[in-house]
């Protein structure tokens, strides 16, 4: 069986490739993208904790957890691109610099 | 019961005053003139009256007081004092001004300002009748301003005459210097003793009020004078009068003749116990300069008002002579009959002016006896009483004059000229006034146009010439000198005086700082030796009369004579002696060119000290004030930009500009681009996360 490190190496590279991902892409839909390597890499050090034994079950408790609110959060993101592209015609998020609808 | 009497009859014109200066215009031509007449003539009467009872009466000295202000712990009191003197003068100058209101009446005919002439005079006449009746120093000097007034407003009267408003002007400020004088006199005196009442103060200084400090007391005398120099325009202070001839001719009759100007010589008799040997020979030669220089310019002028008035100063000169030289009731006596026959020959004059329609050149008259007998005639009795005509009142009082100054120079021979100028004086005096009577009335006519207008003046006018007339000629008649006996430490008694000069001489002072004493320091102690040589020189006074009467006559003979021989024979040109003393006739018709000594002196000095004070305005003070201000404009300005632009304002403005700049550095973090704010956040939270994994 692998040790803990693996997991924790893969998790802080998905949690650096989607901060990367969200600072360096405009298109709103690639942030989205982005956010998902983050939350994905949070989720996996969740499970990868409580599979070696650090806080019982409830990491995997709220890896599921997650997954749902991150599916949640995925609606209601597109559907906040999608009025925003209603307004503005694009999904480059340096346009909605406004704040005004 | 008496005083009070007389203080009704001071207080009618008053009444009259108030009256026409607050009803005058409604009362109006001539009704004003016969209120303020009637109310003169009202109180001459009762005056009249009372001077008779006190004839009879024959009582002392009265006094009335009430008093009227403090001084420190000192009451001074206002009062009246009325002596033999004060009921005479008081008299005399009712009825010689009752007969110039009535006179004034027929003078003033339609002038424009009528009523006012007779508010003025009214003023003037309860002003002159208080300075009078005054019987404290502070009291004379009231009414002495009074009339002063009075005399401004008079001589302005015709005030659009740039010449009688820079008369009147003349004559206030020449009096101012006079009174100024005077002022520090009545200072000195109170100072000294205390005290302002006449009476008090003469027992002061006889107490020895002024002990060891006799040069004081001379200095005092002087001053108290040199209020009468002003008033009665003696030498150097003479140059008013002749000017104040441009008021109206009963002004210069009232005023400038028998009443105020004489008001120097009253005074001069009232302060005379105060005055010292000194002061007394000072007074002397003061008025024998002023007689024999004012008689010498008469000669020459050519203004019928102009000769009078020298005339005027030069008997003034002889009163105060008199006085100087001890003749108290000579010179008293005199300023008596000048009044008469002085405000007869200004009323005179005034009447050749009006018939002759204002023309007052004695060149452009002549033969006017004809056309105006009344005025010629009282004119020529003023004359021959003015020159001293026996029998007439002037000759009376001169000669009493010359007997004083006889006297008194026979027993000091060093000044000699106290009895030359004055009898030299006198032949002058016969000499110019008959020239004035003759080129005016009886040399043949010069000018056709104003001797074929020239009228007799009407009745209003006439009449109060013809009163003054009977008062010249009779007046002096029956006095007799009283003699003088001395009773010892400085007093004397004076006895056997009969009529007008016998009246005049009870009032004199029972005790007088005279020649006879000594001035050492201590002018109240008598000095016995001298004393003796005084009952001696009494003993010899009548011989002195005698020699002076000689004297006199002959002086004014030899002065009609040439007159008579000049202007009416003609023997001798008046043209080719001009002509021959061009020099002298040129000094004496410049006068002396007093008014030009002063003009280079006095004026230019107060011109030169004028333009002074411009200078010192200008640059100094000015300076200090505009260099004020412009430092105080430097202090504005620089608190005004420097402190509050730069500071205050720059620690405001650099405030703002502090919130600005940051402001705009904040901004530049605020992108509005999400990538950067989570740029921000992940790097901010790695920074986090690495503290606090190196540090624990």
């Amino acid at each position: 069986m692998m040790g803990l490190t693996p997991y924790l190496i893969l998790s802080a590279i998905l949690l650096v490739l989607g901060i990367a991902i969200v600072i360096s892409k405009r298109n709103a839909i690639a942030m989205l993208i982005g956010v998902e390597f983050i939350l994905n890499a949070a989720t996996l050090n969740l499970v990868a904790f409580s599979r070696h034994g650090i806080g019982g079950l409830s990491g995997q408790t709220a890896a599921l957890f997650v997954i749902v609110l991150a599916a949640a959060e995925a609606v209601v993101a597109l559907a906040i691109f999608l009025n925003f592209y209603h307004t503005i015609a694009t999904v480059d998020i340096d346009q909605g610099d406004q704040l005004k609808g | 019961m008496m005083p009070y009497a007389f203080i009704i009859a001071w207080l009618l014109p008053l009444v009259g005053f108030v009256v026409l200066v607050f009803r005058g215009r409604r009362i109006g031509e001539p009704r004003s003139g016969y209120l303020a007449a009637g109310l003169m003539l009202t109180a001459a009467a009762i005056s009249l009256v009372g001077a008779t009872r006190w004839v009879i009466g024959h009582p002392a000295s009265l006094n009335v007081s009430t008093p009227w202000l403090r001084l420190g712990s000192q009451w001074i009191n206002f009062g009246v004092h009325i002596d033999s003197l004060t009921i005479v003068m008081f008299t005399m100058v009712t009825v010689v001004a009752s007969c110039i209101f009535i006179y004034s009446i027929g003078y003033m005919q339609g002038d424009p300002r009528f009523p006012r002439f007779f508010t003025y005079l009214s003023l003037f006449g309860f002003s002159m009748l208080g300075l009078i009746l005054a019987d404290s120093l502070i009291g004379l000097f009231i009414f002495w301003e009074l009339v002063g007034l009075c005399s401004y407003f008079l001589i302005g009267f015709w005030f659009e005459k740039t010449s009688a408003s820079n008369a009147a002007k003349k004559a206030f400020i020449v009096n101012r210097v006079g009174d100024c004088l005077f002022l520090i006199g009545i200072a000195t005196m109170l100072g000294t003793t205390g005290v302002v009442s006449l009476e008090s103060v003469f027992n002061q200084v006889r107490q020895g009020a002024f002990a060891g400090h006799g040069g004081l007391l001379t200095f005092a005398g002087i001053c108290l004078f040199f209020g009468a120099v002003g008033k009665s325009a003696q030498f150097p202070l003479h140059v008013w009068l002749p000017d104040a001839m441009e008021g109206p001719t009963p002004v210069s009759a009232l005023i400038h003749a028998a009443t105020m100007v004489a008001a120097g010589v009253y005074l001069v008799g009232r302060i005379f116990p105060l005055l010292t040997p000194t002061a007394l020979l000072f007074v002397a030669y003061i008025g024998a300069i002023t007689l024999i220089g004012s008689a010498l310019i008469a000669i020459v002028m050519t203004d019928i008002k102009r000769v009078l008035a020298y005339s005027t100063i030069s008997q003034l000169g002889y009163m105060i002579l008199a006085l100087g030289v001890g003749g108290w009731a000579a010179g008293l006596f005199h300023l008596i009959t000048h009044a008469c026959f002085k405000a007869l020959l200004f009323l005179g004059s005034g009447s050749v002016i009006h018939g002759c329609h204002g023309e007052q050149d004695i060149r452009k008259m002549g033969q006017l006896h004809r056309k105006m007998p009344i005025t010629s005639i009282t004119f020529l009795i003023a004359t021959l009483a003015i020159a001293g005509v026996p029998l007439l009142s002037g000759f009376y009082s001169k000669d009493a004059i010359l007997a004083s100054a006889l006297g008194f120079t026979w027993t000091h021979r060093v000044h000699g000229l106290l009895f030359i100028l004055p009898a030299v004086a006198a032949a002058i005096t016969a000499f110019y006034m008959l020239r004035l009577y003759l080129l005016t009335f009886w040399t043949q006519a010069r000018d056709e146009h104003v001797h074929h207008h020239a009228h007799e003046s009407p009745k209003v006018m006439w009449v109060p010439l013809a009163v003054l007339a009977v008062l010249t000629v009779f007046i002096g008649w029956g006095g007799k000198m009283p003699e003088r006996h001395s009773l010892g430490e400085g007093r004397y008694q004076y006895e056997g005086g009969r009529g007008l000069v016998g009246l005049i001489a009870e009032a004199q002072p029972q005790w007088a700082v005279s020649w006879q004493m000594q001035e050492a320091g201590h002018p109240s102690v008598s000095d016995v030796s001298r004393e003796e040589a005084d009952a001696e020189a009494a003993h010899e006074e009548h011989g002195f009369h005698l020699m002076a009467m000689a004297i006199a006559t002959s002086a004014m003979l030899a002065g009609v004579l040439m007159a008579w021989l000049v202007y009416s024979k003609e023997l001798i040109s008046a043209g080719k002696a001009t002509q021959v003393l061009a020099p002298v006739h040129k000094l004496l018709w410049n006068k002396f060119y007093f008014d030009e000594l002063y003009r280079a002196t006095f004026v230019a000095g107060i011109l030169l000290l004028a333009s002074f004070g411009k200078w010192f305005d200008r640059v100094v003070l000015d300076g200090l004030a505009d260099g004020s201000a412009r430092w105080m404009a430097r202090l504005a300005f620089f608190s005004g930009l420097t402190l509050d632009n730069r500071g205050v304002d720059g620690l405001v403005n650099g405030a703002a500009r502090l919130a600005l700049v940051g402001g705009n550095l904040v901004r530049k973090a605020q992108t509005g681009r999400v990538r950067n704010y989570i740029l921000a956040l992940t790097t901010g939270g790695a920074v986090i996360v690495l503290v606090f994994v190196w540090i624990w």
